[in-house]
């Protein structure tokens, strides 16, 4: 397996994650009292948005957050959490 | 209301139409005055600047005429003139109005190294605004991107967002990000 990938799954079991399932490389369900939807994205490497968007939508339809693990070439892993964003009417704007 | 083309913006110059067009929603800038807050617009006797943007929303509002000199510049002028200078104006018109036809006020992102910064109350009032990032449209998104959206954000929440148009629809897509400590 892709080293990068691992380190990812070395760095969550060292957070106290258990790696639930590998759907597919580079994506993959976590759990540390809540399950999680990771997808990593190797430093480099650029990603279709609608790429992106697929596992923004497996997320939505799994109710599982997704987290985007971020690693760079050497190996160091960063999290962001993702997901698209449906803006409500702005409750403060004035009336025209 | 009136304003005047000069280059790249629009000019308001009388005081009363600026200070109303500010105050209905924080279009522009009061040249040479930052930040002004709504309690004092009407201490300001600066004209007011406005980017083409806003320009243009507020002219297809039917909000603002604007001239060039004396000849008067329509909508599809205004535009072609945004797409000939600006990198991908049509698209980051779209966004733009997106956020400003939910009532959100939208100002220039350059400070925060971003496209736009968006508010919900007004600059000056809003704790932290929402910074958004542009992705051109069918460009792909790498781990950088997303890490360097991070560090614009003012707030420790790190949260910024991520604006495109989706091709061909032209629809536009925001994916929100946030730094995660797991």
């Amino acid at each position: 397996m892709n080293v990068l990938e691992e380190q990812v799954l070395n760095d969550l079991r060292s957070r106290g994650f258990k790696i639930v399932e590998r759907i597919e490389d580079g994506l993959f369900v976590a759990e540390k009292g809540e399950r999680y939807l990771f997808y990593v994205m190797v430093e480099g490497v650029e990603r279709p948005l609608r790429q992106l968007y697929r596992v923004l939508n497996m997320g939505e339809t799994l109710s599982t957050p997704v987290v985007l693990a971020l690693v760079s070439n050497d190996g160091v892993v960063t999290y962001y959490s993702a997901h698209k964003l449906r803006l409500p009417r702005n409750v403060h704007a004035q009336a025209p | 209301m009136r304003g005047r083309l000069r280059g790249l913006a629009v000019v308001v110059e009388d005081v009363e139409e600026a200070r109303r067009l500010y105050k209905s929603g924080f279009y522009g800038k009061f040249l040479l005055k930052d930040k002004v807050k709504l309690e004092e617009v009407d201490k300001i006797e600066s004209p007011l600047v406005l980017s083409l943007y806003e320009a243009l929303y507020l002219a297809e509002r039917g909000l603002l005429e604007i001239y060039d000199d004396e000849r008067r510049i329509d909508i599809d002028e205004l535009r072609k003139i945004g797409e000939i200078n600006l990198k991908n104006f049509n698209e980051i018109y779209l966004i733009y109005k997106y956020f400003r036809d939910l009532g959100y006020i939208v100002k220039s992102g350059l400070k925060f190294g971003a496209l736009f910064s968006v508010y919900e109350k007004g600059p000056g009032i809003d704790h932290a605004p929402m910074v958004v990032v542009f992705l051109e449209p069918d460009r792909g998104i790498s781990a950088t991107d997303i890490a360097r959206g991070g560090r614009l954000s003012h707030s420790v929440k790190k949260t910024f967002t991520l604006a495109t148009v989706l091709k061909p629809s032209n629809e536009v897509a925001l994916i929100g990000f946030r730094w995660a400590k797991l």
